[in-house]
């Protein structure tokens, strides 16, 4: 118990805040850098960092209120790799810098994924070699949401027994740019003794709580993913009729939308408990931000696929919605390794 | 060597042992399918209609475009259990998959009820691949419960004018024909006064239109219909009693919707997947967390082919109780279809995010990949699957079936 449930009156301005523009935006549809500005005027780069760095002097709650509030919307800005992944590593461990994050003028973007990692942060393949009076960086890094708009990347490299992190400028970098399926910006980076500057030499630990940071809130914002798939399903069904009833009149769909309810309720709930995990920053930190991950990944794909089965046949167009938001519930299951790969890696943590 | 081997309708399949069966479809598929399309068709995408007619049209000079036809139709006399070998051997070899609207739904029933000019006009171009049909069921408020259909056929004269709109047609954006349900009439039960009306493609009215799903293809349309003037001719048996046509047709292939071939294809690239992806060194395939994940699926699977096989024997021997098959093998096939489809972007891990734009590789690989050249096709397969467990009866109107059909004895 003691975890932190009910949010501040801070915290509900933001929230509020969040959700107006997030609905106003669906409208608008105003591109990437009016967007990221925007963002920047109302505080969001800035909630999680202290006043002394600049910052609202918050921390990942609000974070996390906020992108759940941009998850309803399907917001695809990388909101949650900048003002909270690469925030959380710039704190660590270049804290000077991080005030350009908060004023939009710097995006750097984690890039630290490689195939085959399989959600570990520890394993990483790309290395850095010393060449004169700075580092030659080889290896491939996958994944990298929002990939187009960085302008910088944070790249995680062994050197020596480390793992090390250094930046590069992202016009200096070889970016293979894709859309992923859910149709957000990505990219792979691509490292061929590419010269990158030296942030730290010994990083995994910030990385480390970087990444746990980002499991947590994206999974805020896959809640509110899910929270409009459920919405929209639930509309369907007070909506809709077959054989002379409304669909929502039939008990078996009933059931699908109490299990569905559940699911989401779960969700919220493992999300709390993933933020109290990160504020308290005890042993078992990493373990509730994969058990969080987790939880949420599998009610996601429940709660996505049965939307659409509950619409039927409109439920696999592309004109209407509530597919989408299965498409990104799918994309957040499958990124760092997988929830299949989370569960792994909260077994070797748990207690046994 | 195979426009010579005419000798189907004197090829007694009943005296050849499965083995063997499996043996000559095989020999067949290696001396006549091209590789590149067979690469193409293992990706499981939406069917490429330049494939279709090419292979149907191979099929067709050996006697093996319409498996489950009538023989006097050109049907090659197979058993039940031969017609699931060929499914199998041809899906798990790539070949093109026939047009199943006019294989499985509306050859039958002309075969049937079709007047003789309908069965003269139509049956050899289903037979030879030259006409491609679409299937017009389903309207906006008539899904679910399909008996509640709109589209209007008013006699007039010696023709009929049909009014209205028709949803989810796929193909019907290059298919030739559809056959449709009309409504004739408005008395009685609903389900009575339904006909059964087939409708060239290219009579004015007609406007088509594309619904794009969620894996961004397209395969499915909405069909409007604007005082389409159709020959009275058109019209399969009797007017108004097309609701029991169709019925009687879904239970002509009560066994086929069991999707076995899907998840043994399934199956297979999830293996092959599996063993590309290595995770922190060491191949997934060896992964025991990820094996026993794979190995419940694989079981799942044996328990539902081997029901399939039951059902297949109890039919052959003229067994067939009052146990809703159709429905069991429906709802468990398709929801199979959708984990198996799930285990395989997992197996992918990152590699299986990037979208794949169809015309990116549906005709041949890209020449930069973002990703793995394995993981074409894998999320959108694994989106447009979804509208396994929709179409054809949902699987809640299948599990009302079975319910039902339990609960009344």
């Amino acid at each position: 118990m003691g975890m932190k449930v009910l949010p501040t009156e801070e915290q509900v301005m933001f929230r509020d805040a969040a959700r107006r523009w997030t609905e106003q935006e669906a409208k608008s549809g105003a591109d990437k850098a009016e967007q990221w500005a925007q963002f920047a005027e109302l505080g969001w780069l800035m909630v999680a960092l202290p006043e002394d760095a600049g910052g609202l002097g918050g921390d990942v709650y609000d974070n996390a209120i906020i992108a759940e509030e941009l998850g309803k919307g399907l917001v695809r800005a990388p909101y949650v790799g900048v003002a909270v992944t690469a925030t959380q590593v710039m704190l660590a461990l270049a804290p000077e810098r991080a005030e350009a994050l908060a004023s939009g003028e710097a995006i750097p973007l984690l890039a630290h994924v490689e195939a085959g990692q399989g959600g570990d942060p520890s394993w990483v393949e790309t290395r850095a070699e010393p060449a004169g009076e700075g580092w030659l960086l080889t290896g491939t890094k996958t994944a990298i949401l929002g990939a187009p708009m960085a302008t910088s990347f944070l790249v995680s490299a062994k050197l020596g027994d480390k793992i090390a992190l250094f930046e590069l400028a992202a016009d200096a970098a070889k970016v293979r740019e894709y859309l992923l399926f859910d149709m957000r910006p990505a990219g792979d980076l691509v490292l061929d003794a590419t010269p990158a500057t030296l942030i730290a030499e010994d990083a995994l630990a910030a990385i480390e709580f970087a990444i746990d940071c980002e499991h947590v809130v994206e999974s805020a914002e896959a809640v509110g993913v899910m929270q409009t798939a459920f919405d929209l399903t639930r509309d369907y069904l007070n909506t809709r009729q077959q054989y002379g009833q409304l669909i929502g009149q039939f008990q078996a769909l009933q059931h699908r939308l109490a299990d569905m309810f559940i699911e989401l309720e779960q969700s919220r709930s493992v999300v709390l408990r993933g933020l109290d995990a990160l504020v308290r920053n005890g042993p078992d930190r990493s373990a509730m931000a994969a058990a969080c991950r987790v939880k949420v990944a599998q009610a996601g794909h429940f709660v996505g696929a049965q939307g659409i089965q509950l619409h039927g046949g409109i439920g696999v167009t592309e004109e209407y919605p509530v597919g989408h938001h299965f498409r990104q519930l799918i994309a957040f299951e499958m990124r760092h390794g997988g929830a299949a790969a989370q569960v792994e890696r909260y077994a070797s943590m748990m207690e046994l | 060597m195979t426009g010579s081997r005419q000798e189907n309708t004197v090829t007694d399949y009943s005296q050849m042992s499965d083995e063997q069966f499996r043996q000559d479809v095989r020999d067949f598929i290696a001396a006549n399918l091209p590789p590149e399309m067979a690469a193409r068709w293992k990706k499981m995408y939406h069917p490429y209609k330049p494939d279709v007619v090419f292979w149907t049209g191979k099929l067709n000079e050996r006697g093996w475009s319409v498996p489950g036809w009538p023989v006097e139709y050109g049907g090659p006399g197979w058993t039940i259990s031969q017609r699931h070998i060929f499914e199998e051997e041809v899906f798990l070899a790539g070949c093109p998959a026939i047009s199943p609207q006019g294989l499985t739904l509306v050859g039958p029933v002309i075969c049937h009820y079709g007047t003789q000019a309908q069965k003269d006009f139509h049956l050899p171009k289903i037979r030879s691949g030259e006409v491609l049909w679409a299937q017009g069921f389903s309207e906006p408020n008539a899904g679910s419960d399909l008996a509640a259909l709109q589209c209007r056929a008013v006699r007039d004269g010696d023709e009929y004018v049909v009014n209205g709109q028709k949803i989810w047609t796929s193909e019907a954006h290059y298919s030739e024909w559809v056959f449709m349900l009309v409504r004739t009439s408005t008395e009685g039960k609903k389900q009575a006064g339904i006909s059964f009306l087939l409708i060239d493609l290219a009579t004015p009215g007609i406007t088509i239109r594309p619904i794009i799903s969620i894996d961004g293809g397209h395969e499915l349309n909405e069909v409007f219909f604007d005082n389409v003037r159709v020959p009275a001719e058109n019209l399969v048996g009797e007017e108004n009693m097309g609701w029991t046509y169709a019925k009687e047709l879904l239970a002509e292939e009560r066994t086929f919707s069991a999707e076995v071939k899907r998840h043994k294809g399934q199956l297979k690239r999830i293996k092959d997947i599996a063993r590309e992806t290595r995770i922190r060194g060491r191949p997934l395939i060896e992964d025991p967390h990820f094996q026993r994940r794979l190995a419940q699926l694989e079981i799942e699977v044996l328990a539902h082919e081997a029901t399939l096989w039951r059902v297949v024997a109890e039919e052959e021997a003229g067994l067939l109780g009052d146990v809703p098959t159709p429905s069991i093998l429906k709802v468990r096939g398709t929801e199979l279809v959708q984990r198996l489809g799930a285990l395989m972007i997992e197996a992918l891990e990152e590699a299986g995010l990037p979208y794949y734009a169809e015309a990116d590789y549906f005709l041949s690989a890209p020449g930069d990949p973002p990703g793995r050249p394995d993981a074409y096709g894998v999320s959108s397969d694994f989106m447009f699957r979804r509208s396994l467990t929709i179409y054809g009866g949902s699987n809640e109107v299948q599990r009302n079936i079975i319910a039902g059909t339990l609960l009344r004895r």
